[in-house]
Order: structure tokens, then C-alpha cells, then sequence
């Protein structure tokens, strides 16, 4: 297992409580493959040179007004 | 009567002028699923009697001399995570079952209603829409009408199958990320994507909201066009549907290749995929004297961020039910959404980034060309159960995989058709993607219809 991989096996017990998950012991070795696949995948795109002129919380080709965008009273009482 | 394989618009000509009627295609479509359904596995639920009465009104609509709308007639089936009034909208999963009845039918089935099509009922597909296989841990899995120990491919493999194999001439689904681009190049089948944000999606049960697009499999061109008017509008319970005109489709099909620029894609698009995929792609390309090729920028990194928005969107979607029920998922689906969950931060953000900067470059690629030609999936219909397949003399997952050159489509959410390629006998289907600029369907469409007329598609017609 390379570094990466181990560290990603102690991270996900961590996650898994924060995150409020019961993640069964044969769960983990599948987890953590995707988490490895997941890596991977972030490794080709994660160090690029883009800012937040780029930002775009998507949908990307949505024409007319924006989405209503809930108040902080909405939020604050969600369910 | 029509023939088992007939397409939409040939059923909805033959109720309107009398040649069978409305329950008799109702009836037909009912008895196909009785009889083959187990060994397809593509109906999860079926709804006789609605079915039933609805063609029951549309037949006295005929006798009284009313005009009938356009898809008068025509049995369809959706993939199971389109409300359905009275049925829970199982998505797959074993969890939703527990779910009320949905209180109505989603818009893209009041549509189609209003359009005089006639549902009959829901498909099965891969858990949350989470895969491209057409597996279920609950339901089974789909299985490939041309050749039934094989894949479907998926999500929306049970419409798939249903189509195939001549249950029902069309069947709605959802593609995110080639959840219906994949399961059309694997069975045989035309797919049509449209962009993002053209079709309502209220009332579909969502995976990833900032993909999510409904559409459809289908049996012809035409029939394409014909569905694509029906859902066509505005929806005020689906924000993100907001297309900027809604100019009938089926307009186009008539107006051949004139002035189209067509190329194809090469770099991420040109590599990986087996032998006969590529010969079958090079022939198409060959067949219609395409000679452009263009780059779309870095499209392998835009399908590793698809991978990333897809796993960190679906897994928040989610994260209530992981708490509560993981047991209760299809495993497979479960320990990616898991995955999903624990993703960082910086992950998703310069994903988003990208997409942003991706969608920027493709733009300017469609300043040179309003058509780009791609491969719809890397391999032909893998067997059931099969977990890896070689790319590029690499081994990876099937699950995880089959949609690596739909992702980098659907990532900037692009309007994309899918087409049957013609094969040889025995030779399993292959599709390819056509794909346009934002908002421009029609010249995919177009496109496609060439193909069509020029007798270089085959859907597949078998057992």
C-alpha cells in the first residue's frame, strides 16, 4: 500500500465518525478503493493555476434571472 | 396492426387512421412485458390499468372524430425514478420503497400524456443512477436484448432493454453522466441527451443537480424529435429549466447536412477503446467523408473533475440516508456514495473551477465546427458480473468506466445524440455520440437524421 493509500485507510475511520456513518469493517477495503480512484482522479486537475474567476457553483449553461437564493431566516429554519 | 419493432410515429399514424387502436398497442406492450419481462428484467413496475383506461380514452377521442394529439396512442415506459401518481419512486433502491405514493405524475410524464402517449409502466436501473452497468442488487440486473447474458449497460438500462427488445417503441431516462448514451450504444439504440437545462426534470428523483438531464431511447430519429416537442417548455417547478426558445425539432429533419461543419474528436476520444469500437467509428467517419479533427482541451482531466462533482454531489445527496440506512443500499452504490462523502474540500471547488475553464475552451472549439463525432462507449456490451475491462492496457472497473467519453460531455452539459451504428450479423451494437454546442439539438438531430437516410444506423431488431 503506498503512503497515500494508508493514509487515506486511517482517514475514513476519522471521516466516517465525523460524518456521522456507521461504515462496517468489510466496507472499508471498497471505501478506501474509491477513495485511492478518487485521488487519482482530483491528482489531474487539483493543481492547476485556476482562481476564482473560474468559480461556478454550475448549473453552467442556465439563461434568464438567477435562482432565488434562500434568506438567512430560510436557512437558519431548515428543517 | 404494427409490427413488434415499429417505431413511435408509425404507431401513433396507424390509431389515427384507424389501422389498430390505442388499447390494442396498450394490450400488446402489457402481454410483451408479461412474456418476456423475466428474462429482461426491464419493468420494475407495470401499470395495466391506467394504461388500460388511458387508451380506452383515447380510442373514443378517435371514434368521436377529435383530433389526436401526436403520440396518440403510443405505449412508453420511464425509468423507475419518474413520479408516478399512486407508485413510490424506488430509484433503484430498496430504501425509497418505504417512501409514500408520489401524489402526481413527474412533468416529463404529464407531457407525454398530454401528448396522447400512454404509459405502462417502470423501468428497472442501476441503484440512485449511480453506475453504467444496469445492475441492481435489489431488482437484478437488466439484460442486453441482443444478447441476454450480457450488460445493458446503465443507468437506464431496464428502458433500454424495453425498447430493444420491442416492449415499448420509446422509454424516458436520465443521463448525468451517459446514463442513457451508454445503455443506447450497448443495446442498439438511438439516445438523445439534450442540454442541460432543456427538459424539465421536476419530478425526477436527482442525482447530481449540476448534471442531471432527462431524455430519451428510442427506435428512430424521428421519434426522437417527436418526444424532444412534446417535453419541450419552461417549468416553473424546475428552476434550472430554462431553455432560451422551444422551436419544434422535428422541423429539422428535413434539412439534411447543408452548411453543417462536422469533425471528430480526437486526443481523449481517439484512444483507448477496443478494436472493433474503432473500426466501426473509423467506417461511419469514412462513410461520410469526415476529415476535420478537433481537441477538445484536456478532456481526460474534465472527465476525472465529472468523476469528482459526481461522487461529491450524489454523496451529500445521500448523506442522510448513509446515516440511516447503508445497510440498506445496493453495496455497490453504497461504498462509492461513502467515498463521495469523505472527498475534500479543494477537490470539488477546482472542479467546479474547471468545468468553468473546460466549457471555455470547448466554446471556442465551436467556433470552427457545429457537430463533433465520438465514440459513445469504449467496449461493446460487457458480460454480466464483469467488473473490469482493458483500456488502454489498463485494467479498470466496468461500473466506474464505461462512460469515459460521455463524461467530458455531459460535464459541460452538451446536447448530445446517440446513433446506432450499422453492424454485421451477429456482431453486438456500437453507438456514437453526435454531439452539438449548447441549446443547438437541432443540428445533432440533423446529423443523426442523415445518418439515418443514408442507412449507416441500425437499431437493433432481434429476439
Amino acid at each position: 500500500m503506498t503512503d497515500r493509500a494508508q493514509s487515506l485507510t486511517d482517514l475514513s475511520a476519522t471521516l466516517g465518525a465525523l460524518l456521522g456513518l456507521d461504515i462496517k469493517p468489510e466496507w472499508q477495503p471498497k471505501v478506501q478503493s474509491f477513495l485511492v480512484m478518487l485521488a487519482a482522479a482530483a491528482d489531474q486537475y487539483v493543481h492547476l493555476p485556476l482562481d476564482d474567476a473560474h468559480d461556478e457553483a454550475a448549473p453552467v449553461f442556465r439563461p434568464g434571472p438567477p435562482l432565488a437564493v434562500p434568506t438567512p431566516d430560510k436557512i437558519d429554519n431548515a428543517p | 396492426m404494427t409490427s413488434r419493432h415499429a417505431t413511435a410515429l408509425e404507431m401513433a399514424q396507424a390509431v389515427a387512421s384507424g389501422g389498430t387502436t390505442a388499447t390494442a398497442l396498450a394490450q400488446a406492450a402489457l402481454s410483451a412485458i408479461e412474456q418476456r419481462n423475466s428474462e429482461l428484467g426491464a419493468f420494475t413496475d407495470v401499470v395495466a390499468s391506467r394504461a388500460l383506461v388511458r387508451a380506452g380514452l383515447i380510442d373514443k377521442a378517435r371514434a368521436s372524430g377529435a383530433t389526436l394529439p401526436p403520440l396518440a396512442g403510443v405505449p412508453f415506459a420511464v425509468k423507475n425514478l419518474f413520479d408516478i401518481a399512486g407508485l413510490a419512486t424506488r430509484a433503484g433502491s430498496k430504501i425509497n420503497r418505504d417512501n409514500p405514493p408520489a401524489s402526481a405524475d413527474a412533468t416529463a410524464i404529464a407531457r407525454l400524456h398530454a401528448a396522447g402517449a400512454v404509459l405502462v409502466g417502470a423501468c428497472n436501473m442501476d441503484e440512485y443512477a449511480y453506475g453504467f452497468t444496469g445492475e441492481n442488487a435489489h431488482d437484478g440486473p437488466s439484460r442486453n436484448p441482443a444478447d441476454l447474458e450480457r450488460m445493458t449497460g446503465g443507468s437506464s438500462g431496464g428502458p433500454a432493454a424495453a425498447v430493444a427488445s420491442g416492449m415499448v417503441p420509446f422509454a424516458l431516462g436520465t443521463d448525468t453522466n451517459g446514463s442513457i448514451r451508454v445503455p443506447a450504444s450497448l443495446c442498439g439504440l438511438f439516445g438523445f441527451k439534450p442540454t442541460f437545462g432543456r427538459l424539465s426534470r421536476a419530478g425526477a428523483f436527482p442525482f447530481v443537480a449540476s448534471l442531471d438531464t432527462i431524455g430519451q431511447l428510442a427506435r428512430s430519429v424521428g421519434d426522437l424529435a417527436a418526444i424532444y416537442d412534446a417535453l419541450q417548455g419552461a417549468d416553473p417547478r424546475d428552476p434550472v429549466c430554462q431553455p432560451p426558445d422551444c422551436r419544434p425539432l422535428a422541423a429539422s429533419l428535413g434539412l439534411g447536412l447543408d452548411s453543417l461543419r462536422i469533425a471528430c474528436a480526437d486526443g481523449h476520444f481517439a484512444s483507448g477503446a477496443t478494436p472493433d469500437v474503432r473500426v466501426a467509428f473509423e467506417s461511419l467517419t469514412d462513410a461520410l467523408g469526415i476529415t476535420t479533427r478537433v481537441s477538445l482541451p484536456q478532456a481526460d482531466r474534465a472527465r476525472a473533475a465529472a468523476l469528482v462533482l459526481t461522487a461529491a454531489e450524489g454523496s451529500t445527496l445521500h448523506l442522510q440516508r448513509l446515516r440511516a440506512r447503508a445497510a440498506d443500499f445496493d453495496p455497490d452504490t453504497r461504498d462509492r456514495l461513502i467515498a463521495g462523502a469523505m472527498i475534500p474540500a479543494p477537490w470539488v471547488i477546482q472542479a467546479q473551477r474547471f468545468r468553468r475553464w473546460f466549457h471555455n475552451e470547448v466554446m471556442n472549439v465551436f467556433t470552427t465546427c457545429d457537430v463533433i463525432f465520438a465514440p459513445a462507449a469504449p467496449i461493446t456490451a460487457p458480460r454480466l458480473g464483469q467488473k473490469t475491462f482493458l483500456f488502454d492496457g489498463n485494467e479498470i472497473p466496468v461500473r466506474a468506466h464505461l462512460g469515459i467519453y460521455t463524461q467530458p460531455i455531459s460535464f459541460i452539459g452538451l446536447p448530445v445524440v446517440t446513433v446506432p451504428l450499422k453492424r454485421q450479423p451477429g456482431e453486438l451494437p456500437i453507438g456514437v455520440q453526435v454531439i452539438a454546442a449548447p441549446w443547438n439539438e437541432a443540428a445533432a438531430i440533423r446529423v443523426a437524421r442523415e445518418m439515418e437516410r443514408r442507412g449507416l444506423t441500425a437499431v437493433y431488431s432481434g429476439g
